[in-house]
């Protein structure tokens, strides 16, 4: 398979009926900024990640499609904005989550996989073609560590084809 | 447009079919299909044109004839200079400026947005007008905590109202000043005054069923009075720039009507202008970006709906069904000019308020215009352009669908998560639609009949 060598499979999930106070601890705990959300049957529902969350503490006529562009005249807001993330704290990782985010196949060409990390950020998911259920995620890391082996192979060869060649 | 131009074509329509015939069934169809909403009107619009060109019903020649160049002009001017203009944060500028010198009171807010909303439209088009207000206004409303749907509602009325004070306000205006060769001051001289009596009763009855039951914190307020407007204007060059264009261009239309000048060439000019101010003195392939940019953001698909209206109701008028038609209204009203100018006020009212306005305004000019020589020539029929104008402008408040204004602030109200009930809209706006038309009908009385 194209992309799977480069796949870390134990990956850390959350469920989408966890509130967001514990996903944010979990996440804290693992040391990762962004978790896959998955069902019972492990299929993959949506994507949790600190950008999303402050992504929902700005006021909807920002994040809206043609909202605000810039908001430098709201001035001393801070408190207000914490505020915000008092209340987030208390819904569920469903309410806040990604649902439309970019996943990768088994079959997707490394290639492909290259261009999707670096135009849309590392870790990306896996997940199965037919019933949508998480296999692992791809992360920049996992690339270049793939990419790293594969060129271990490579030298490896040039280095015997010529010792063939001067033998 | 007389009978005895189509001579000459008559006998080239396919299958030898009678050309009023084919012209009449493509308007019906693709009036039917407009009304419908299922598929793009501008495709629909479009379609129908060139089926007529193709069917042998006009010909190419004919069909560019009956494209109203001014209006197409105008459209095309005018939104280039707004999109020009928005990128200066000037419409934010102004909501906070306006919320910040209320102090931040809910019940002012709702009359200072309101204004301001009618203002810029009278002088814009009033989709961009929504679209720029509509945001700060939702961000103001949630910083006061208070619901935002009297806000839309009101924002709503207003850019419809204010709209049609002027030539350029609202579609039918410029339709309607464009055939019968109307300038900015007449469309100000003649609806202004009635402009502001609406607008004015439409406040007061906001306020007594919103405004003043509007409850707010002063924690909430005093947030509110700390934000810096001017942050918000994001390029003040091209403030200076854009407003002064504006105002040349207005200038342009109050001035220039005089002198036989007629508004698309104003407003492409203005256009031009702007263009030039804003790219001056950048390199060249900047030049382009910026240019194309400005060309880009005009709403091309309005523009390919008028080109295509026009030649579908060139259509029958050139075959000769409007003044068929025209001659049946006559005998209908008997010629009277009370009769008709209150038909044409009502009727275009409740049909705006369901349909979209431009098909029937681009079918009721010629049409009106055929039954001018026997209702006493030009100047006896000016009352019906005034009616037609009020009836179409105002009647697009009475549902969510009845001016692309509305449903500009029903999209953005969706995306914020607040969403505008067709039903709950209707049973409100339908009520306030009939009294602001009305109003207009005693005022037309008063003012053209007395």
């Amino acid at each position: 398979m194209p992309c799977d060598s480069a796949m870390v499979t134990n990956v850390y999930t959350v469920r989408p009926d966890m509130n967001v106070a514990d996903a944010l601890e979990y996440l804290q705990t693992h040391n990762i900024r962004s978790a896959p959300v998955v069902d019972e049957e492990n299929r993959m529902v949506g994507l949790f990640c600190l950008s999303v969350l402050l992504k929902n503490l700005l006021p909807v006529s920002v994040t809206m499609e043609e909202g605000l562009q810039k908001l430098n005249f709201l001035i001393g807001a801070g408190p207000g904005i914490a505020k915000r993330l008092r209340k987030v704290k208390f819904q569920t990782v469903a309410d806040v989550m990604r649902t439309d985010a970019v996943v990768l196949h088994v079959s997707t060409p490394i290639w492909e996989v290259l261009r999707l990390v670096v135009k849309y950020g590392s870790p990306l998911p896996v997940v199965d073609e037919k019933d949508n259920k998480l296999l692992g995620i791809i992360s920049e890391q996992s690339c270049l560590d793939d990419l790293h082996n594969i060129l271990k192979e490579v030298e490896e060869e040039e280095r015997l084809e010529q010792q063939t060649q001067t033998s | 447009m007389t009978s005895s131009d189509a001579v000459h074509h008559v006998s080239s329509v396919i299958f030898g079919l009678d050309p009023m015939v084919v012209a009449t069934s493509v308007l019906v169809i693709a009036y039917g299909f407009i009304i419908s909403e299922k598929i793009n009107s501008a495709v629909i619009a479009l379609l129908g044109a060139c089926t007529l060109i193709l069917t042998g019903v006009l010909n190419q020649h004919l069909a560019v004839q009956g494209i109203d160049f001014n209006t197409i002009f105008l459209l095309i001017g005018m939104m280039v200079i707004v999109n020009i203009t928005k990128r200066c944060g000037i419409f934010q500028f102004v909501a906070i400026y306006a919320a910040k010198m209320v102090r931040g009171n809910p019940r002012s807010l709702l009359v200072m947005l309101s204004l301001i909303t009618a203002v810029f439209s009278a002088l814009l088009d009033n989709v961009t007008t929504v679209l720029l207000i509509v945001p700060i206004t939702l961000l103001l409303t949630e910083q006061l905590k208070i619901p935002a749907y009297p806000f839309l509602f009101a924002l709503i009325f207003a850019s419809n109202v204010g709209g049609t004070a002027t030539l350029i306000g609202d579609p039918p205006n410029i339709l309607i000043g464009s055939a019968v060769g109307l300038g900015f001051l007449d469309f100000v001289i003649n609806l202004g005054p009635v402009v502001i009596i609406n607008l004015v009763v439409l406040l007061v009855l906001f306020d007594l069923i919103w405004g003043r039951n509007f409850k707010t914190s002063m924690k909430a307020r005093a947030h509110l009075l700390r934000y810096d407007p001017y942050q918000a204007l994001t390029d003040i060059p091209l403030l200076c720039k854009s407003m002064f264009t504006l105002f040349m261009v207005i200038m342009g239309f109050v001035v220039g009507h005089g002198y036989g000048i007629e508004a698309g060439t104003v407003a492409l000019a203005g256009a031009a202008f702007l263009m030039l101010l804003d790219v001056y003195k950048l390199p060249s392939e900047k030049q382009g970006h910026q240019v194309q940019e400005s060309l880009a953001e005009v709403e091309w698909e309005t523009i390919f709906f008028f080109m295509g209206l026009f030649i579908l109701v060139y259509g029958v008028d050139y075959t000769g069904l409007l003044q068929i038609l025209a001659e049946e209204t006559l005998n209908l009203t008997g010629g009277d000019l009370l009769i008709s100018g209150m038909t044409i006020l009502w009727s275009s009212a409740i049909l705006s308020a369901i349909v979209n306005n431009i098909p029937f305004v681009a079918t009721m000019i010629p049409l009106i215009e055929a039954m001018g020589p026997e209702m006493g020539g030009e100047k006896a029929i000016m009352p019906l352009w005034w009616a037609l104008s009020l009836g179409a402008c105002l009647g697009g408040n009475g549902s969510l669908i009845g001016a692309s204004a509305n449903v500009m602030v029903a999209s953005f109200a969706e995306r914020a998560g607040q969403r505008i009930q067709f039903m709950k809209f209707l049973l409100m706006a339908f009520p306030f639609m009939i009294l602001t038309v009305a109003i207009s009908t005693v005022y037309v009385w008063f003012v053209y009949y007395l």
